[in-house]
C-alpha cells in the first residue's frame, strides 16, 4: 500500500511538472521574436527562413515543445543573453548551494522555534505566554518579508553595526537573511501547532496517557505533539512555496548569491532563458520537496502508511 | 470484615466558568473494599465520569476545577499527594478505562508501544521484557495472535478489539483498583457481554477492586456487589445490589428502576421521570430531586437531607424514604 | 450577529480596515499633492517631525521630490483595487467551479478537483515572475496572476460546502419542482455557501496585499511611476542609510493594513466559521 501511495504521488508530480514546462515553453514563445534578435537589419527573407529552420521554428508547435523537453532533460536550458552568455544550467548549479544552505537553515530555525512556541501557547492557553506567541504569529504573517529584511538590515547593520549588511561567507552573514526568511514560517508553524494541540489535548488518548501515569512532559511532547505535527506537514507544501518566494526577495535584499537573486537579476535584464531555467528548476525542487513531505507524512501517520481501513 | 481499599469522604468537585460555579460532585462519600465491585449508576450528566476522574485527579484543568474533601487510598489521602506521587498511583495503583474505544488509543503509536509505555512507567525493565509483557497483556484480554497484533496500529483493529486493548493498557501495571467508565456503551450487545465477562474474570484473577460506572442496571445486576446511585452530583442511595433491586428506599432509585426496560413486558410503555435534572450552576437548596419527586414535602425543598444509614450497608439521603416492602 | 459589533477583536481591526478603504476611495481628494509631480527643490525632505522637515510634506518627499504622504494615499488605492479585483475574479470563478464540481459530481468533479490539486501544487509565484517578464509590469496582469494564485482555494471550499447541503430537503424540493440545475446552483446553493466563502475572502485580503507588494518590489508588479507600496519600498531601499523613512513608511502602511485585515479575518472566522480559523494562512 505504501508503494501504491508513493507511485500515485509520483504520477501526480510528473503531471504538475509537465504542465509547468508547457507554461514555460509557451511563455517563452511569446517573449518576442528570437529570429529578429539574431538577424541584422540587412538580412533577406531567405536569411530569415534559414535561421528559423536552424532554430526549429518552422516546425509545428508540438514538435518544438518536444525538442524543448528533450533539451531540458539533457540539461540544455539555453544561454544567458547577458555578459559572456554562460549556459543557464551552469549559472543555476553555481548559485544553488548558497540558496540551499539559506533555506535549510531557515527551515530548521522555523521548526526549532515554531513548534515549541505553538506547544507552549497551547498548554498555556489564555495566559500571557499564549497571547505573546499568538501576537508573534500574527505579526509574522502580516509583515512583508522583503521590508522586514530591509528593516533588520537597517537596525542591526547600519545603526548597530552588529552584523554584515549583505553578502555571503561567514556564519554572521546567515543571521539576518535566515531570521527574515524563517519569520513567516515560524508564525505559520506556531499557529498550526497551537490550533491542533489545543484540540488534541482534549482527546481521549491524552486522558489515557495520563491515566497510565506518564509524566506530563511525555504526554505533551510525545503523545500530543506527534499528532499535532500531522496538520503542520499538510501545509509544508505552502511553506516551500513561501520559501521560494522568500528566496527571490530575501536574496535580493541581502545580495545573497543564490538562485533567487539570479532570478531577480534575470528579471531586471529581461534575460528570459535564465528566468525560464530558474523557474523550471525551482518547480522541480518544489515538487520534489513536496514528495519528501508526503513520505514524512506517511512516516508520522500510520493511517496513511497502511491506507485507511 | 473485608479490607477498605478506597474511601472517599465528602468529595466536592466544582467547576468555575464565567463567574459561575458548577457543582459537578457535591459532598460524595463512598468506599470500595478489596476484591469488590462497586457500581455507580446515574443518568448522563449526573457526575459519574467526573467522579472517576476526580479520584485520579485528572479533571481537565481547562474546566477550572476546585476539588475538596478526602480520597483515602490504602489510608493515604490522594488529594494531598504531590504530582509525582500521584503519577505512581495512576496506572500503578488505580487505573481507568474510558468510554470511547475509537478515540482512546493514540493513532500514531503501535498497540505494543502504548502498552509497553504503561508498563515502563511503573517498572524499570528492559525493552525486551516490556515487549513480552505487552504481548502477555494482549493475550490476557483475549486478543488472538498477540505476537503479531502487538505491532498493529489502532486503526487496523476493530472497535471491540480496541476496547480490549484499552483494558490491557489499564491493567498493564497490575493496579489494585480499576475504574471502568461506561466501558461497553459503544459496543454492540454481543461484544458488551463478552467484555463484561472479561472484566469480571480479570478482576477475580488479579484480585483487584472495580468501580463500574454505568447507566445500565442490567450491567449492575450482572457485575456488582454494591451500588451507589448518583443524581445531580450527589449519591442519593448506596446499598448491596440485592437491596437496591428488591428494596430501593430512595424515590429516585425506585423511579430509575421503574423506567428500566424489563424482559417480562418488553413492549409496554415505560414510565419516565417527569421533569429534567437541575442545572449544576443553579441547584435547589433542598433535596436536589425534590422538584421531580412525587412524594416531596415542604422540608424536602428547604433542606438537603443528610446521609443516614437505614440498615447495615444501606444508606440514603432522603427525608421521607420509601417503605421497605 | 449584533454582538459582533461589541467584540473589540472585530471592532478595532474593522475600524482600521474601514479607514484604509476610505483612504483608498477618497485618494484624489485626500492627497495634498499630485503623487506623480516632483520638484527638484523639495527633493528628499525628511518627515515633518525631523529637524529639517517641512510641514507641507508631513511624511517627507522622495528622491524626485514627490510627496510621500500623497503617494502613500494613492498607493492604498492601487493596493486595495488589486485586492478587490483579484478577490472578485478568483472568488467568483473559483466558487462557481467549486459549486459545479460539488453539485454535478462524477467526472466533472474529478477533473475539476484534479485541476485544483494541480494549481495548489505549483509554485504560482514563479509563473507570476515569468508572466511579469514576458508581458511587462501591468496592473491588469497582476490582477490576473493573483487570481490564478487564489481561485483554487475558493473552488475547494465551495465544493466542500456544496457537498454539505447538496442532499438537504430544500434542494430536493427544488429538483422535484423541475428547476434547471443551473437555476438550483445560482438560486439555492450559492446563497447558502456564500458565508464561509466571504470569510475565506477576508482571510485572503492580507495575502493579496503582500503578494502585490512583493511583485511590485521585484519590478514585475504595478509599473512605475504609479505609486504602489511595494515599489515605494524598492525605490527607498537605495536610500536606507541616509533617508530611511522612504522605506520605513510604506512598509508600516502595509504592516498596519495587513495586520488589521488578518485580525479581522481571524476574528470573523472564529465567530462565523470555526473550521476556517485553523488555516495557517499563506503568501
Amino acid at each position: 500500500m505504501m508503494l501504491s501511495f508513493i507511485s500515485k504521488r509520483f504520477g501526480e508530480m510528473a503531471v504538475a511538472l509537465l504542465l509547468m514546462s508547457v507554461v514555460v515553453f509557451l511563455l517563452g514563445r511569446m517573449t518576442g521574436d528570437p529570429v529578429a534578435l539574431l538577424l541584422s537589419d540587412y538580412s533577406t527573407p531567405q536569411d530569415q527562413a534559414r535561421v528559423e529552420r536552424e532554430l526549429g521554428l518552422d516546425q509545428p508547435l508540438v514538435e518544438q515543445y518536444g525538442a524543448f523537453i528533450v533539451n531540458v532533460f539533457k540539461g540544455e536550458l539555453g544561454n544567458s543573453i547577458m555578459g559572456d552568455q554562460s549556459p543557464a544550467a551552469e549559472l543555476i548549479l553555481e548559485r544553488f548551494p548558497a540558496s540551499l544552505q539559506l533555506a535549510g537553515v531557515a527551515l530548521l530555525i522555523s521548526f526549532l522555534i515554531g513548534v515549541p512556541l505553538g506547544v507552549v501557547a497551547a498548554t498555556h492557553r489564555g495566559k500571557t505566554l499564549d497571547f505573546a506567541a499568538r501576537l508573534v504569529a500574527l505579526i509574522g504573517q502580516s509583515v512583508p518579508i522583503f521590508w522586514l529584511g530591509i528593516m533588520l538590515m537597517y537596525l542591526f547593520s547600519v545603526r548597530l553595526h552588529l552584523l554584515p549588511t549583505s553578502g555571503y561567507g561567514t556564519a554572521a552573514h546567515f543571521v539576518l537573511p535566515a531570521a527574515t526568511m524563517s519569520l513567516f514560517t515560524i508564525a505559520a508553524v506556531t499557529r498550526l501547532v497551537r490550533a491542533s494541540m489545543v484540540d488534541i489535548l482534549n482527546a481521549e488518548y491524552i486522558k489515557l496517557a495520563r491515566i497510565k501515569g506518564l509524566p506530563e512532559s511525555v504526554v505533551i511532547w510525545k503523545h500530543a505533539l506527534r499528532n499535532s505535527l500531522i496538520p503542520v506537514l499538510t501545509f509544508m507544501g505552502s511553506f516551500f512555496a513561501n520559501m521560494i518566494t522568500g528566496a527571490v526577495v530575501i536574496e535580493t535584499v541581502f545580495a545573497w548569491p543564490g538562485i533567487g537573486r539570479l532570478a531577480y537579476e534575470a528579471i531586471l535584464n529581461r534575460d528570459f532563458p535564465v528566468i525560464q531555467a530558474v523557474v523550471l528548476f525551482m518547480t522541480a525542487l518544489f515538487i520534489g520537496a513536496n514528495l519528501v513531505v508526503d513520505l514524512l507524512y506517511a512516516w508520522v501517520d500510520p493511517r496513511i502508511r497502511y491506507g485507511r481501513r | 470484615m473485608a479490607k477498605r481499599l478506597l474511601e472517599v469522604e465528602n468529595l466536592k468537585t466544582y467547576f468555575r466558568s464565567q463567574g459561575q460555579v458548577f457543582r459537578a460532585i457535591d459532598e460524595v462519600s463512598l468506599h470500595v473494599d478489596e476484591n469488590e465491585t462497586l457500581g455507580i449508576v446515574g443518568e448522563s450528566g449526573s457526575g459519574k465520569s467526573t467522579l472517576g476522574l476526580s479520584i485520579l485527579r485528572l479533571v481537565p484543568a481547562a474546566r477550572n476545577p476546585l476539588i475538596a474533601g478526602r480520597i483515602l487510598f490504602e489510608g493515604r489521602n490522594l488529594l494531598t499527594l504531590s504530582e509525582r506521587e500521584m503519577r505512581s498511583i495512576r496506572g500503578g495503583e488505580i487505573s481507568m478505562i474510558l468510554q470511547d474505544p475509537m478515540t482512546s488509543l493514540n493513532p500514531v503509536f503501535t498497540l505494543g508501544a502504548q502498552i509497553e509505555e504503561a508498563i515502563l512507567a511503573h517498572k524499570k525493565t528492559g525493552a525486551q521484557n516490556a515487549r513480552s509483557a505487552a504481548i502477555e497483556a494482549l493475550r490476557q484480554v483475549r486478543i488472538a495472535a498477540p505476537e503479531t497484533r502487538v505491532d498493529s496500529y489502532p486503526h487496523q483493529i476493530s472497535g471491540g478489539m480496541r476496547q480490549r486493548v484499552v483494558g490491557a493498557i489499564a491493567l498493564a501495571s497490575r493496579p489494585r483498583l480499576l475504574i471502568a467508565d461506561e466501558p461497553t456503551t459503544s459496543l454492540d450487545v454481543t461484544l458488551q457481554a463478552q467484555y463484561l465477562q472479561l472484566l469480571k474474570d480479570l478482576r477475580a484473577a488479579h484480585g483487584m477492586s472495580l468501580i463500574l460506572i454505568t447507566h445500565d442496571f442490567g450491567v449492575v445486576a450482572r457485575m456488582c456487589d454494591r451500588v451507589a446511585v448518583m443524581y445531580a452530583g450527589s449519591i442519593v442511595e448506596t446499598a448491596p445490589v440485592r437491596e437496591i433491586f428488591h428494596r430501593p428506599r430512595h424515590w429516585y432509585t425506585a423511579a430509575l428502576l421503574a423506567s428500566m426496560p424489563k424482559l417480562d413486558h418488553p413492549r409496554g410503555h415505560l414510565p419516565t421521570i417527569d421533569g429534567a435534572p437541575p442545572r449544576l450552576n443553579d441547584l435547589p437548596s433542598g433535596c436536589k430531586f425534590a422538584p421531580r419527586c412525587a412524594q416531596a414535602q415542604s422540608t424536602c425543598f428547604m433542606q438537603m437531607p443528610e446521609r443516614q444509614i437505614i440498615s447495615p450497608g444501606h444508606d440514603i439521603r432522603c427525608w421521607y424514604p420509601r417503605e421497605a416492602t | 450577529m449584533l454582538s459582533m459589533f461589541r467584540n473589540p477583536a472585530i471592532v478595532i481591526p474593522g475600524a482600521v480596515s474601514l479607514f484604509m478603504v476610505c483612504v483608498a476611495l477618497l485618494a484624489p481628494a485626500l492627497a495634498p499633492f499630485d503623487p506623480l509631480a516632483g520638484s527638484l527643490e523639495t527633493r528628499l525632505l525628511p518627515p515633518a517631525w525631523e529637524a529639517n522637515g517641512d510641514m507641507a510634506h508631513l511624511l517627507g518627499t522622495d528622491r524626485m521630490g514627490r510627496d510621500v504622504l500623497s503617494r502613500l494615499i494613492h498607493g492604498a488605492k492601487i493596493s486595495l483595487s488589486v485586492v478587490a479585483l483579484a478577490l472578485l475574479i478568483a472568488g467568483s470563478i473559483g466558487s462557481a467551479l467549486g459549486i459545479v464540481a460539488g453539485y454535478v459530481g462524477g467526472l466533472t468533479e474529478a477533473l475539476l478537483m484534479r485541476l485544483v490539486d494541480l494549481a495548489l501544487s505549483l509554485p504560482i509565484i514563479l509563473i507570476a515572475l515569468l508572466f511579469g517578464v514576458v508581458f511587462g509590469p501591468d496592473f491588469g496582469n497582476i490582477v490576473i496572476i493573483i487570481s490564478l494564485v487564489l481561485w483554487s482555494q475558493f473552488a475547494r471550499m465551495a465544493r466542500s460546502e456544496t457537498l454539505k447541503i447538496k442532499n438537504s430537503e430544500f434542494i430536493d424540493l427544488a429538483r422535484t419542482a423541475g428547476l434547471h440545475p443551473i437555476a438550483i446552483m445560482i438560486r439555492h446553493i450559492a446563497p447558502n455557501v456564500a458565508g464561509p466563502l466571504i470569510v475565506l475572502a477576508t482571510l485572503q485580503v492580507g495575502t493579496v496585499i503582500i503578494i502585490e507588494a512583493s511583485l511590485s518590489f521585484l519590478g514585475v508588479g504595478v509599473p512605475p511611476p504609479t505609486p504602489a507600496w511595494g515599489s515605494m519600498i524598492a525605490e527607498g531601499r537605495s536610500y536606507i542609510v541616509s533617508e530611511p523613512w522612504l522605506c520605513v513608511i510604506p512598509g508600516l502602511a502595509i504592516l498596519v493594513t495587513v495586520l488589521a485585515m488578518n485580525m479581522l479575518g481571524d476574528a470573523l472566522a472564529e465567530t462565523l466559521n470555526p473550521e476556517l480559523a485553523r488555516r495557517p494562512g499563506g503568501h
